[in-house]
């Protein structure tokens, strides 16, 4: 703002040409040389290979929140800073001699700007917080002070000129990341496994004790995740107390994009199969979660026991907190005997006379305990299910023992607890897309076709046909690549305006 | 709304409209002592005028500035013309083939050099001083070529060096060459 007077202008210039003009008494040949390479750090080439770096890093590891966010910034940044050089169109330092390459207005200035945007938003969004981040931070310093004192020492910029630039392309990124990407949500971590799966330890590990604490009025002595195989839709947990264990699924807006995108995902690429709303918040989420598991245990299906729910942050993180069934396996993991079908099979009976459906059936929702089944993962269960659904929980649930009993022996005692006739349409109803992308998996890793074994055991009945086209459909489909085509474009146009391309 | 949801909005909003804001090509270099005309003078040190935009004649526009420590160029474009017209400062260019025409100012000499009569008008018009020249590349469409020349050479003048010095010395207490 300064630079916008006439007495602004004289007192910066006169201060940052008395620096230059001292730098410029200290000039060596060999030196001046050094600076001259020095300089180039700040090149546009050097910032797109950076940029680019950075950008490669976070599409490989999937941290598309960290992804967008630098996007952002490597485009409004370069954006703002060049519209304050066209306004105030310094010109570079004159009444000495400068003995480096230059382009365009001096402030601030562009090199030393770009240089430091990149840099401190690497030094954020791929260094883990802690030592590696002060190191980061350190080395990002350490060029930056280099770069800035070479293009001081070849008097191509002046001193005020660099302090702006820093300004913008450090300030920025730092306020902008702890915005958009808040270390607590978006930790930076290279840590395999699925990005559903939040780091419990640290403060949310400490959150979460103060909360079952406050709420449940229980002691946590450990808190570890558990289970995580074949869970992907929220971070499974196991909760230890002086007086046993809890089993504890913890749920964050992670989870809730999740749950959008898996959402219209289907809808794009199946059709309406049936009711694909998405939650709009973590806590509604979850409390589904908790009415449906209460809805199960009231209507006799053997699932774990709900304890409550706890909120570790308002609205975007919370615990369910159930019983932990001791000593479970999966149950395609067990010993699969004629007792445990049955049981399974009347799981689905006491759905169906309830009123009810799961919609997730699969291995990994099924636990074996002391030889008793046990239904888990209620998060996509419904109530007054359609007919169709309610065949396809069925279908599911068989195919499922199939993957550990002959079929046949699973028709069979599925008829002990069904009619023929409503086996046989289970299986009319059945496609690869109402089964769970698990279940799908493991079947075809099969010999043989499972579904068509069923099918044929079953009378025979024409399939059931999958309204798969609607207006809804159309128009997402539709919305989703129109948008994709713009936001590319728009992306194209810009990354080509930030000198990226 | 949530901060971040701001923030993200902001951002988004940024995104869009980014391109839009560069898209005037900010503030011409205008015939009058300042620090953007000192830039072009710094460009090419010792050049004894740079060029500059007058009061552009309706229709016309200021598209750009590029300018490095090898010269600059400007970039107009007309509603009447289909093709942008560009004038750089340079230390030096090549007067070859080019009729000398009257001088633009005092101590300059003027050329005008014709590539192309029909079917387009198409050419350039060069003024060379002590240090430098400045060349006005500009490809018309004939019809309007004749009104389009005469607008363009009345956009765009000379402002000497001498002057741009002075000014500076006495306004910002800077001196332009060391």
């Amino acid at each position: 703002m300064a630079l916008g007077t006439v007495r602004g202008v004289r007192a910066i210039t006169r201060a940052d040409l008395a620096v230059l003009e001292a730098l410029e008494g200290l000039r060596w040949d060999p030196l001046v040389e050094v600076a001259e390479v020095v300089v180039t750090l700040g090149s546009t080439t050097a910032f797109r290979v950076l940029a680019w770096t950075v950008l490669l890093v976070l599409l490989a590891v999937r941290r598309y929140q960290h992804l967008f966010a630098t996007l952002a910034l490597l485009l409004v940044v370069p954006l703002v800073a060049a519209l304050i050089r066209e306004s105030v169109g310094r010109m570079r330092p004159a009444g000495v001699e400068i003995v480096a390459g230059w382009d365009g207005y001096a402030h601030p200035s562009r090199p030393v700007g770009q240089l430091a945007l990149v840099l401190t938003i690497a030094t954020v969004v791929l260094a883990p917080h802690g030592l590696w981040r002060r190191r980061a931070a350190m080395v990002t310093a350490g060029v930056l002070v280099l770069v800035v004192a070479a293009r001081l020492y070849t008097a191509v910029d002046h001193p005020s000129d660099v302090a702006a630039s820093l300004a913008l392309g450090v300030a920025a990124p730092v306020l902008a990341l702890h915005l958009l990407t808040p270390e607590e949500a978006f930790p930076v971590t290279y840590r395999r496994g699925v990005r559903a799966h939040l780091d419990v330890g640290g403060r949310r590990g400490e959150a979460i004790r103060r909360a079952f604490a406050s709420q449940l009025d229980v002691d946590v002595v450990d808190v570890v995740p558990f289970g995580l195989r074949g869970s992907a839709g929220s971070t499974p947990l196991r909760v230890a107390t002086p007086s046993g264990a809890l089993f504890a699924k913890l749920y964050a807006a992670v989870h809730l994009r999740s749950d959008r995108w898996y959402k219209l995902g289907r809808t794009v690429r199946y059709g309406r199969l049936e009711d694909e709303r998405p939650f709009n918040s973590v806590r509604r989420l979850v409390q589904y979660e908790d009415h449906m598991l209460r809805l199960m245990r009231d209507a006799g299906v053997p699932t774990a026991t709900p304890h409550g729910i706890v909120e570790i942050t308002p609205e975007r993180e919370y615990l369910l907190v159930t019983e932990l069934i001791e000593g479970a396996t999966h149950l395609t993991d067990g010993t699969v005997t004629d007792d445990v079908v049955d049981q399974a099979l009347a799981v689905v009976r006491t759905m169906w006379d309830a009123g009810l459906a799961h919609r997730d059936i699969k291995p990994s929702n099924l636990l074996l305990a002391d030889g008793k089944v046990r239904v888990i993962d209620v998060a996509f269960a419904e109530v007054r299910p359609s007919p169709w659904r309610q065949a396809v929980d069925l279908a599911n649930m068989m195919l499922t023992l199939s993957l550990c009993v002959p079929p046949a022996q699973v028709y069979e005692r599925a008829t002990r607890a069904f009619t023929p006739d409503e086996i046989a349409e289970a299986f009319a109803a059945t496609r690869a897309v109402t089964m769970p992308a698990q279940l799908r998996s493991m079947l075809r890793e099969q010999e043989g076709d499972l579904v068509e074994e069923l099918r044929r055991l079953a009378p025979p009945r024409q399939p059931v046909a999958i309204q798969r086209w609607t207006l809804r459909r159309v128009g997402l489909t539709f919305a989703a690549l129109l948008g994709a085509v713009v936001a590319f474009a728009l992306v194209l146009a810009n990354l080509d305006l930030a000198g990226l391309l | 709304m949530t901060l971040r949801r701001t923030g993200a909005v902001t951002a988004s909003a940024a995104l869009l409209l980014g391109g839009c804001a560069l898209a005037t090509g900010g503030a011409a270099p205008r015939c009058e002592p300042g620090m953007r005309l000192a830039t072009l003078a710094q460009s090419v040190p010792g050049a004894a005028y740079v060029p500059c935009i007058s009061d552009l004649p309706p229709g016309w526009t200021f598209e750009g500035l590029e300018v490095d420590d090898d010269g600059a160029t400007i970039t107009l474009e007309s509603d009447r013309a289909d093709r942008e017209v560009r004038v750089a400062l340079a230390a030096s260019c090549d007067v070859e083939d080019a009729t000398p025409i009257t001088p633009s100012d005092e101590g300059v000499r003027t050329y005008h050099r014709v590539d192309s009569i029909d079917p387009r008008y198409a050419g350039q018009l060069l003024d060379v001083f002590p240090g430098g020249c400045v060349t006005v590349d500009y490809d018309f469409e004939r019809g309007r070529h004749v009104a389009l020349v005469t607008e363009l050479q009345a956009a765009v003048s000379l402002f000497a060096r001498l002057e741009l010095r002075q000014a500076l010395d006495a306004d910002l207490d800077v001196r332009l060459d060391p």
